[in-house]
């Protein structure tokens, strides 16, 4: 074996994030806009703070039964997000005044995974900006199609060798977050289901900063 | 130099050699059939979170999928993310490694073969010869595995049901130490006679230990677990 080094775990843990936030800032009556991409963008404005649970199910070809994690989300305006699942393993990943760091628990104690990669969180940061502002179209790593309650992204060629796809189903009622789905091929996919999801609570910053 | 003395050094190096090898003390009431204990039959499938400590403290998580095959003798893994990206996969079916996909640095040969070599060791049964069962100076069954390169497998069956599996190269020095634990409270199923946790331990130029956390445990004939 070697050195360890995780280029691309980053991305797709920030990709979940990323699309998390984008599609939370859709909520409400973005289907009235006759473009619905402004609608979210507008929306994103008003966003200071959120919190959800999720479930996040793992299908795989090889997989006899799905892989199910559960966990939840933490954002705070302008730029600080807490992703941590609770089973079955707990690990979180913060970013927080600029810097990214992961954790998970090895022996009863939190350790951090040394998978981060500078480079890579400097390109999550700047998206996370991009798509809290609502602006998907302008990220040339995906393409964006809107269908009824469904954002749909085509990743580049530069990563469409390890995501094909990307859903993000919203309710058509309330214009929230229901659902993020990855697919990685036709086999094998990622969905996260969200729930109990809170907008513009207080948070304060120690949960960015307390592991 | 005369051929009695290239015999007498020649005994006394196998002599050498074989001493740092444990020692077996003979009990004939032993059954040969426990040293199979730790090996799964059938076709199983695990999930595992995976922690993996590099020299300097450095620890990494993900989770790994392995599919074992008894009685093709083969093991299909796939390693991810904690977070469900895709970082391995590959199989490997008597000695033919293949490599199904992979990114960055999981793409190299040298990871690949490690990888399923290390889970060969973990969840196959040691294609070798019985030569010895016996106990350790701690009372515990073991049954020695000796491969045609020379290398041994120790099986070390615990009192109490856990087990160690410790490999030695052709120099007779350990090069890796697998040691499974069952849960220590409950009573533990018949059906779901799966170590919660095993631990890998690799000594060498680059020493690292893997630390596996059972997930899920699954009969993939009868899908029940």
């Amino acid at each position: 074996m070697n050195r360890f080094h995780f280029r691309v775990k980053p991305v797709g843990l920030c990709l979940l994030v990323l699309l998390f936030l984008a599609s939370v800032v859709g909520a409400d009556s973005i289907w009235a806009e006759s473009n619905p991409l402004m609608g979210i963008r507008k929306k994103a404005e008003h966003i200071k703070s959120l919190h959800a649970e999720f479930i996040q199910q793992k299908q795989l070809k090889i997989l006899v039964r799905p892989l199910i994690s559960k966990g939840h989300f933490v954002f705070k305006a302008p730029s600080s997000i807490r992703w941590e699942y609770t089973s079955p393993v707990r690990s979180v990943i913060v970013l927080h005044r600029g810097q990214v760091s992961r954790f998970f628990t090895k022996d009863g104690l939190m350790v951090k995974d040394v998978a981060a990669d500078l480079q890579v969180m400097q390109i999550v940061m700047q998206n996370i900006t991009r798509w809290l502002s609502g602006r998907f179209d302008e990220n040339p790593g995906f393409s964006v199609t809107v269908k009824e309650n469904r954002i749909l992204l085509k990743p580049s060629e530069q990563i469409s060798g390890i995501i094909k796809r990307i859903e993000l189903l919203l309710s058509k009622g309330s214009g929230m977050i229901a659902s993020i789905t990855i697919f990685e091929d036709r086999d094998n996919y990622t969905k996260i289901e969200f729930k109990m999801l809170e907008i513009n609570g207080p948070i304060p910053d120690s949960v960015f900063e307390e592991i | 130099m005369k051929p009695v003395s290239y015999l007498v050094i020649s005994v006394l190096f196998i002599l050498s050699s074989c001493t740092a090898l444990p020692t077996i003390h003979s009990d004939l009431a032993l059954k040969t059939t426990l040293c199979s204990k730790p090996f799964p039959s059938g076709q199983k499938q695990y999930v595992h979170s995976l922690v993996v400590s590099l020299p300097g403290g450095e620890n990494s998580l993900m989770t790994g999928i392995t599919t074992v095959s008894a009685e093709m003798r083969s093991v299909h893994v796939m390693i991810m993310t904690p977070e469900g990206l895709i970082l391995f996969e590959g199989r490997l079916k008597e000695d033919q490694i293949e490599i199904l996909r992979s990114i960055s640095f999981f793409s190299t040969a040298t990871f690949a073969e490690g990888l399923l070599n290390d889970v060969r060791l973990i969840f196959l049964k040691p294609a070798a010869q019985l030569t010895e069962v016996g106990r350790t100076e701690q009372g515990s069954q073991v049954c020695r595995y000796r491969h045609i390169d020379k290398s041994v497998l120790d099986v070390v069956i615990d009192m109490n049901g856990d087990w160690e599996l410790v490999q030695y190269g052709a120099n007779s020095q350990p090069n890796r130490q697998v040691i499974a634990r069952y849960p220590t409270s409950g009573v533990r199923s018949v059906k779901n006679d799966t170590p919660d946790r095993i631990k890998l331990i690799v000594t060498g130029n680059f020493h690292y230990t893997l630390d596996m956390q059972l997930i899920q445990s699954v009969d993939v004939e009868t899908k029940h677990e």
